[in-house]
C-alpha cells in the first residue's frame, strides 16, 4: 500500500515529563549533580537574605554545641570525681540559663528572618514587610472517647487525621480478615460533657464473638472520607470455622 | 493524525496492565468508537505478570504478591472507572493495610520483627479532581524533615523514660547521682535542640526559594554527629531506638543529599542521581553504613526485587528511582500505604477489565504468540517512507471450536476469574493438547497450529506493543537488529527471574506462635524473603472443608545461567524451587510459627491442607505433601520483573517516542516517569501509549507523570 494511506500517529507536543516545575517556570540552569562543594551550593545564598538565615541557622547549631559542650564538660569533672552538689546546681542553672539566652535569640532571629522573607517573597523590595509568619502549627488536638462494654480483654486503638476535628463521624463496621466472623458494630454519638464536644465511640462486645483482630475506616460524614481507623484485637484461641 | 472516517484499527499485543489500560483508554465513550481495539494475547488468560488463576477447589494461584499500594493513583482511577461501569463497588474489592513489617537479625541470630503503622490520610487512591499536584523535590524535603523531627521527638521521650525513671523522687541523694542526672538532662536537652533545629530546617526549606545549601548541610552533619554520638551507646541495647534512629538517619541522608545534589532546583528531578545506587548514594549523603545494611532498608529492598540477576548479596536500585518511589509511597498514599486486594490479581483486575472492554466491542485473540515485529521505512524528518511497523508476525497456538470467540472466564463463589489452566474443550484438538501437555505460556513450548501476519493496512494501522521487557529480543528482533536504541535498551533496562510459593494450612498462623494480626513481612530470609498472612481470601474459594490459614511467600529467583537444553527449562525451574521452598520451610519457618517445627526440629508437613483429589490418590505424608501447594518460577522473559538498575533510566524508551510512526509501546519497561516494576508503571505507560494514539488522556491527567 501507499504510505500516504498508512494511517500515523499524532504529532505531540511534548514526549517527556516535567521534572521540575519551578525550574520548568523559572528556566533555572540546571547545574551537573555532581554534590556542590563547600564554596556553595548557590551563589545566591550570599545575599542579605542568606546572611539572616545562615545567622539563624549557626545559631541553631551553636544551640546544640553547646548542649553537647556541657554534657561533656560534666562527664569529665564526674569521671575526674571533682563533682559536688552544690556544682551540680550550679551548672544546671548555668545550663538552663544559656538555654533560655539562646532560644531568646533564635527567636529573635527568626523573626527577623521572616520579615525579610515575607517582604521578598510578596513583592518588590519597597514592599511593605509581609506579617511575620509561624512556622507551621501543630494540628488541634482531637480526642475522642471509647466505651467498651466487653466480658473479656480487649485492646482498642484510635487513629484520627487533623481533618477529623470537628466533623461528624461515622465508622464503618469493623471487619476481620476472615470474612466467616461477624462484624463489630461501633456506634458514635457526641456527648457534651467530653472534652471539646468529643466524640464517643461505642463497643459492645457481645461474649460469644470469635476472638482475632478487627479493623474499620472512620469516616467523615459530610465528605465521606476516611479520617481514621478503628482497631480491636480480642483476646482468645483461633477457632475453625463452622 | 490523517483524518479517518473508518474507525482506526488498533493492535495491541500484550494483555498485562499496560495493555488492558491502552485498550480501556482507547475505548472510552469520549472517542465514540474512533479505535477498533483487538489485544492479542499469548495463552488463554490475561494478566501478564499480574495473571492469576483458579486451581483445584477454586484456590487462588498467583504468579507472585500482590499488594497495591496507596499511591498508584493511575491505577485505582481505572480500576474504579471500570468498576462504575459494572455498577460495582471498589471498596468491597480492596481491604486498606496500614501496617508494614521488617524483620532484621538481632546478634543473637534470631529474627527481630518491627513493625510501623502508618495513618490514613485523606481521599482514596484514583480520586479524581480538585487542583493539579505537583509535589516538588522542596516538598519533600519538608515532609521528611517533619518526619524526622517527628521521630525525634519518639528518641527523645523514649531516651527521657529510661533516664527518668530512678531520679524523679526527691532530692539527689549523692553528688554522682546529682551529677549523672545532669549528664542525662544534658543529653536529652541536646537532643531536644536538635529537635528544635529541625523544625527551624523545616520552616527554612517551607518559606525560602533560596537557601545557602552548604550552611544547611553543615547544620544537618553536625546535627547527626551529635545526636549519634549521645545514643550510640544505647543504640546497642534498645532494638526500638535503634531501628528509629535508623530511619533519622536514612531520612536525614535523603535531605542532606537532595541538598548537596542540588535537586531542588535540577529540571531532571530525581533523574539527576539515576546513575547512583540508592545505599552508595545514601551513604554517600553520610547515612552510617548499619543504617544501609537494616532490616528497614532490606526490606524495602525486597519489596522491590532489587537484587541484581537474583543475588541477594548484590541489592541494586537506582537512587533516583528508589528516593521517587519512597517518597511518593510513604508520603503522597491516600486512605492507606496499602490495600490488599479481595481475590487473586486475575479476578479483582483483569476480569473485571476483560469484561468491560468486550462490553465496549474489543476483540480478544487468545492464544496467540508473537514471533517478530517486522519494520519498513527509514527514521528521519522528510523521508519518504517514514519508519513504521509493516506486519506483526505470530504463531497461533490453537484454533477455536467453529470459529467462535474463546471465553475464558470461570465462576468462583459467584466471582467471575480466569482458570489456571486453558478450557480444552473450547479448543480444536483440546483433548491431544491436555494429553501432550502443551504449555502456552511457555518461552521455551514454540509448538503451535498455524502461522498469522497481521499486515498495516490490511489488518491494523497502529500497533501498542505491550509485552514485557524480557520478550523484547525475542519478538522484536528486527527492532533490535536496525535500531541501536532498541538495542541499548533491552542490554540496559535489565530483569529478574522470581519465585513464590503459596501454604493452606489447616491451623492458624496463631496457634504456631505467630503473635501478631495479619501482616505483610518483608526484609525476611532468603531466598523467600517476602511473605504475607493472605487467610482473607480463603471464603473466596471453595474447599469442601476451608483451611485455616493462607500464606504467601516471594522474592527474586537467582539466575543461575541454567538456561540450555530450552525445552526442560520450565520443569528444571520448578523442581529448583520445590526444593528451595522446602528446605526454607524446614530451616526458617520457625523463626516465624515456633510450633510449626515438631520435637525433632523437623517441619510438621501435615499442618499443609491437601485437596480432595491428593488426598484420593492417597493423602501425601511428610515433604511430598508439599506437592500438594502452589509453587512457581517466573523465569519466562515475559514474566521476569522489570529492575531499575543504576543507570539505566535513560535508555528506556517513552511510548511518546515517535520513531515509527503506527507503533507506541506499552510496559513498566518503558520511560514512563515512574520507571520500576509495579502496577502503577505499567498503567501510566498504558495511558501514555494511548495518548501518543489519541492525544487523550492529557498528559497533565496522568498523576504522577510530571513528578520530580
Amino acid at each position: 500500500m501507499s504510505t500516504n494511506e498508512r494511517i500515523k500517529r499524532p504529532s505531540l507536543d511534548r514526549t517527556a515529563p516535567v521534572r521540575n516545575w519551578s525550574t520548568l517556570l523559572n528556566a533555572v540552569p540546571s547545574g551537573d549533580a555532581a554534590p556542590a562543594g563547600e564554596a556553595g551550593t548557590n551563589s545566591r545564598g550570599t545575599s542579605g537574605l542568606g546572611d539572616a538565615i545562615a545567622r539563624s541557622v549557626a545559631l541553631g547549631y551553636q544551640v546544640v554545641e553547646e548542649y553537647v559542650r556541657q554534657g561533656e564538660h560534666a562527664a569529665r569533672r564526674m569521671s575526674e570525681g571533682a563533682y559536688r552538689t552544690e556544682s551540680v546546681t550550679a551548672d544546671a542553672q548555668d545550663l538552663a540559663q544559656r538555654m533560655g539566652r539562646y532560644a531568646s535569640e533564635l527567636v529573635g532571629t527568626w523573626l527577623e528572618l521572616v520579615q525579610r522573607t515575607g517582604a521578598a517573597a510578596t513583592g518588590p523590595r519597597h514592599a511593605e514587610p509581609a506579617a511575620p509568619r509561624t512556622a507551621p502549627t501543630p494540628a488541634r488536638a482531637i480526642g475522642v472517647a471509647v466505651a467498651i462494654r466487653s466480658s473479656r480483654p480487649a485492646e482498642v486503638a484510635v487513629e484520627l487525621t487533623p481533618e477529623a476535628a470537628g466533623a461528624r463521624l461515622v465508622v464503618h463496621a469493623l471487619r476481620a480478615c476472615e470474612a466467616w466472623k461477624p462484624r463489630l458494630d461501633v456506634e458514635v454519638e457526641a456527648r457534651a460533657a467530653a472534652p471539646d464536644g468529643a466524640a464517643v465511640l461505642s463497643v459492645r462486645i457481645p461474649d460469644d464473638h470469635p476472638p482475632g483482630t478487627y479493623e474499620g475506616l472512620i469516616v467523615d460524614e459530610a465528605t465521606n472520607r476516611p479520617v481514621g481507623a478503628v482497631r480491636v484485637t480480642l483476646a482468645g484461641a483461633e477457632t475453625r470455622p463452622t | 493524525m490523517e483524518q479517518s472516517e473508518r474507525p482506526i484499527r488498533v493492535a495491541i499485543v500484550g494483555g498485562g496492565c499496560a495493555g488492558v489500560t491502552a485498550a480501556f483508554e482507547l475505548t472510552r465513550p469520549e472517542h465514540r468508537g474512533r479505535y477498533e481495539v483487538t489485544v492479542y494475547q499469548l495463552g488463554w488468560r490475561l494478566g501478564g505478570k499480574g495473571a492469576s488463576g483458579r486451581g483445584v477447589h477454586g484456590r487462588i494461584e498467583e504468579h507472585g504478591l500482590h499488594v497495591w499500594m496507596g499511591w498508584y493513583e493511575n491505577a485505582f482511577q481505572i480500576l474504579r472507572e471500570c468498576y462504575r461501569e459494572l455498577d460495582r463497588d471498589f471498596l468491597q474489592a480492596f481491604i486498606p493495610a496500614t501496617t508494614i513489617a521488617v524483620t532484621e537479625r538481632d546478634t543473637r541470630g534470631q529474627w527481630e520483627l518491627w513493625m510501623r503503622s502508618f495513618p490514613p490520610m485523606e481521599g482514596l487512591p484514583g480520586d479524581i479532581g480538585g487542583a493539579a499536584r505537583h509535589p516538588t523535590v522542596r516538598d519533600y524535603i519538608v515532609h521528611v524533615v517533619a518526619l524526622v523531627r517527628t521521630l525525634f521527638a519518639d528518641v527523645v521521650s523514649r531516651a527521657g523514660e529510661a533516664l527518668s525513671a530512678p531520679r524523679v523522687t526527691g532530692v539527689p541523694e549523692s553528688a554522682a547521682e546529682a551529677l549523672a542526672a545532669l549528664v542525662h538532662y544534658g543529653e536529652l536537652a541536646t537532643l531536644a535542640g536538635i529537635t528544635q533545629g529541625l523544625a527551624l530546617l523545616e520552616v527554612v526549606i517551607t518559606s525560602f526559594t533560596d537557601y545557602p545549601g552548604t550552611i544547611l548541610v553543615r547544620f544537618l552533619d553536625a546535627a547527626v554527629a551529635n545526636a549519634r554520638r549521645l545514643l550510640e551507646s544505647r543504640l546497642e541495647n534498645d532494638p526500638e531506638l535503634r531501628r528509629i534512629w535508623q530511619v533519622i538517619d536514612l531520612a536525614l541522608a535523603t535531605v542532606r543529599g537532595q541538598i548537596r545534589f542540588g535537586l531542588v532546583n535540577d529540571p531532571r528531578g530525581f533523574d539527576a542521581i539515576d546513575d547512583y545506587d540508592c545505599r552508595e548514594w545514601l551513604l554517600l549523603n553520610g547515612a552510617a553504613a548499619s543504617s544501609v545494611d537494616s532490616g528497614y532498608l532490606r526490606g524495602l529492598y525486597g519489596l522491590g526485587f532489587a537484587y541484581e540477576d537474583g543475588d541477594f548479596q548484590r541489592p541494586r536500585v537506582s537512587a533516583g528511582v528508589a528516593l521517587r518511589g519512597f517518597l511518593r509511597a510513604f508520603f503522597t498514599y491516600r486512605g492507606a500505604i496499602f490495600w490488599k486486594m479481595r481475590g487473586g490479581m486475575g479476578d479483582v483486575v483483569f476480569a473485571p477489565l476483560y469484561e468491560v472492554l468486550r462490553r465496549r466491542g474489543v476483540r480478544f485473540a487468545f492464544f496467540h504468540r508473537l514471533r517478530n515485529v517486522r519494520v519498513a521505512g527509514v527514521s528521519g524528518p522528510g523521508a519518504p517512507d517514514a519508519a513504521h511497523v509493516e506486519a506483526l508476525d505470530f504463531d497461533v497456538q490453537a484454533e477455536i471450536r467453529d470459529g467462535q470467540p474463546y471465553e475464558p472466564l470461570v465462576t468462583v463463589q459467584g466471582m467471575p476469574a480466569w482458570p489456571s489452566c486453558p478450557d480444552y474443550h473450547q479448543l480444536v484438538d483440546g483433548d491431544r493438547f491436555r494429553h501432550e501437555s502443551w504449555d502456552f505460556e511457555s518461552h521455551w513450548d514454540e509448538r503451535c497450529v498455524a502461522t498469522r501476519s497481521l499486515r498495516v493496512g490490511d489488518d491494523f494501522d497502529l500497533a501498542v506493543l505491550a509485552v514485557g521487557i524480557g520478550a523484547i529480543p525475542y519478538v522484536c528482533r528486527d527492532l533490535v537488529g536496525r535500531d541501536p536504541r532498541w538495542r541499548e535498551m533491552v542490554d540496559h533496562v535489565r530483569t529478574v527471574a522470581t519465585h513464590a510459593f503459596q501454604l493452606w494450612l489447616r491451623t492458624a498462623t496463631s496457634d504456631l506462635g505467630w503473635p501478631e494480626p495479619p501482616i505483610t513481612l518483608s526484609g525476611f530470609a532468603p531466598p523467600f524473603d517476602t511473605c504475607a498472612d493472605m487467610r482473607h481470601l480463603l471464603p473466596l474459594e471453595s474447599w469442601p472443608s476451608p483451611p485455616i490459614g493462607l500464606v504467601y511467600f516471594c522474592s527474586v529467583l537467582p539466575d543461575d545461567g541454567d538456561y540450555a537444553e530450552g525445552g526442560s527449562v520450565p520443569a528444571r525451574k520448578r523442581e529448583l524451587v520445590r526444593a528451595l521452598a522446602v528446605d526454607f520451610l524446614r530451616r526458617q519457618a520457625k523463626h516465624l510459627w515456633p510450633r510449626a517445627i515438631d520435637e525433632s526440629g523437623e517441619f510438621r508437613w501435615d499442618l499443609l491442607a491437601t485437596p480432595v483429589a491428593a488426598i484420593g490418590a492417597g493423602d501425601p505424608a511428610g515433604e511430598g505433601r508439599f506437592a500438594t501447594q502452589f509453587w512457581t518460577a517466573n523465569v519466562n522473559p515475559s514474566d521476569r520483573y522489570t529492575l531499575a538498575l543504576p543507570g539505566s533510566s535513560k535508555y528506556r524508551i517513552s511510548p511518546l517516542d515517535a520513531t515509527y510512526d503506527n507503533l507506541t509501546i506499552a510496559g513498566d519497561w518503558t520511560e514512563c516517569g515512574v520507571n520500576t516494576g509495579c502496577v502503577e508503571a505499567a498503567v501510566i505507560s498504558g495511558r501514555l501509549a494511548a495518548h501518543a494514539i489519541a492525544r487523550a488522556p492529557r498528559l497533565e491527567d496522568i498523576m504522577g507523570y510530571d513528578h520530580p
